[in-house]
């Protein structure tokens, strides 16, 4: 019997760029089927491997073929071009007001009600942030499930620094435009949501990386967008402090919470994945139950 | 001309291809093997599908949503990919029929196609 993952193997170079041990078992089995189906129907042996290597003309175009195919994302549907689009809007409009608003000689009478619609465009964002990654790499499912974990930790996290330092400071949340992350209740909130976000990343199969991202991720982009205001604090505003409370933000916005998400995020970090046993593409689906191609 | 005759070529073997194989997983999932060797048996051999033909169409069709493909053991214990149409496939295989329809029905009122 011709080894016919091996043959596909050296016929197919370079090879499909996604899925292609099992694009790769999924072909050998066809020339395998038909193989044995020529032997079947009487055919010799070397005229039967001759005739089923007439499957394939052109082994380049079809990898080439396969791979675009795998590579040309399906939009998934139309309504995620118009969601994107929305997204984006939305976005641009919340972080356009968030700049506007805090200005330093502004007042905010409800601070929740402010960063409400913001908060309402996170997961959004996040959605349209798995989408894209989706369309560079179609076959990762690890970003349709990561995603929730990113968006969770996200609004936790917000909820927490909105939510509770209401509760505890509510001076500070009606006079700083960005509120500390200090208090205590919010810091423990925030360890529990950098485990959810690290927790899930874990359930998702990512690498100890992306889990580490996944889990720190609002102080990461809180420091992101930090850095990139401050310019303009400096320039454009002239504000004689900016770097001064910029040092003071940093480290109530950034520094702080970052840590607590990574303390809760430590003990997913040092575990392997959820899924890291190594299971042949195969036989992970092969548990399906037999029912579950019917309609 | 001859590189716009093997484009309307591609396309209507194209537009052929997945209408044969919406149809034929409209009524049981097959897998890969299984889908050529029906269309070629049902067909007398008229329509055939190559390794080469058959999967990237096939890989297209699930990027389009159309059909779905997942591993399963058969009862001799043997994994093979089985592909089953999902309901956007079969949306979209009423239309394509009615596009090969009209197509034939054209064909046919110009050059007695079904006469001949």
């Amino acid at each position: 019997m011709p080894d016919w993952q091996e043959l596909i193997r050296q016929r197919m170079q370079p090879p499909p760029v996604t899925q292609t041990d099992e694009v790769i078992e999924e072909l050998s089995t066809h020339l395998e089927e038909t193989y044995n189906d020529l032997l079947d129907r009487g055919c010799a042996p070397q005229a039967a491997f001759e005739r089923t290597l007439d499957e394939v003309d052109d082994w380049d175009a079809l990898c080439k073929r396969i791979s675009r195919t795998r590579l040309r994302r399906n939009p998934m549907n139309d309504r995620i071009k118009r969601w994107w689009l929305l997204v984006a809007v939305a976005w641009l409009g919340a972080s356009l007001l968030v700049m506007v608003l805090q200005r330093p000689d502004r007042l905010y009478p409800n601070l929740i009600l402010f960063y409400l619609p913001w908060l309402a465009t996170l997961p959004l964002v996040c959605a349209a942030a798995a989408y894209l990654e989706q369309c560079a790499n179609p076959t990762n499912d690890r970003v349709k499930r990561l995603w929730l974990s990113v968006t969770v930790t996200w609004l936790g996290a917000n909820l927490s620094l909105v939510v509770l330092e209401r509760i505890d400071h509510p001076e500070l949340v009606l006079r700083r435009p960005i509120p500390v992350w200090f208090p205590l209740p919010g810091l423990a909130t925030l360890i529990l949501v950098g485990a959810a976000g690290a927790y899930l990343a874990q359930r998702a199969d990512a690498p100890r990386k992306t889990r580490l991202v996944a889990a720190t991720s609002p102080a990461l982009l809180l420091g992101i967008v930090m850095l990139l205001l401050l310019p303009w604090r400096v320039v454009v505003d002239r504000y004689p402090w900016a770097l001064t409370f910029f040092a003071i933000d940093a480290e109530n916005c950034v520094v702080v919470p970052g840590l607590a998400l990574l303390l809760g995020a430590l003990p997913f970090l040092w575990q392997g994945s959820a899924n890291s046993f190594p299971l042949p593409t195969s036989d992970a689906n092969a548990s399906m139950p037999s029912t579950a191609l019917q309609e | 001309m001859p590189n716009m005759t093997k484009r309307i070529r591609s396309k209507i073997a194209r537009g052929s291809g997945e209408l044969a194989i919406l149809s034929i997983l409209a009524e049981q999932p097959l897998y890969g093997f299984e889908i050529a060797k029906q269309i070629g048996e049902r067909t007398g051999g008229a329509l055939k599908f190559t390794l080469a033909s058959l999967y990237p169409l096939l890989y297209d069709m699930e990027k389009h949503g159309w059909v779905e493909g997942r591993w399963q053991a058969n009862h001799a214990g043997r994994d093979r990919r089985y592909y089953r149409l999902t309901p956007a496939g079969r949306r979209q295989l009423a239309p394509l029929r009615q596009e090969w329809r009209t197509f034939f029905q054209a064909l046919d009122t110009l050059a007695g196609v079904s006469h001949a």
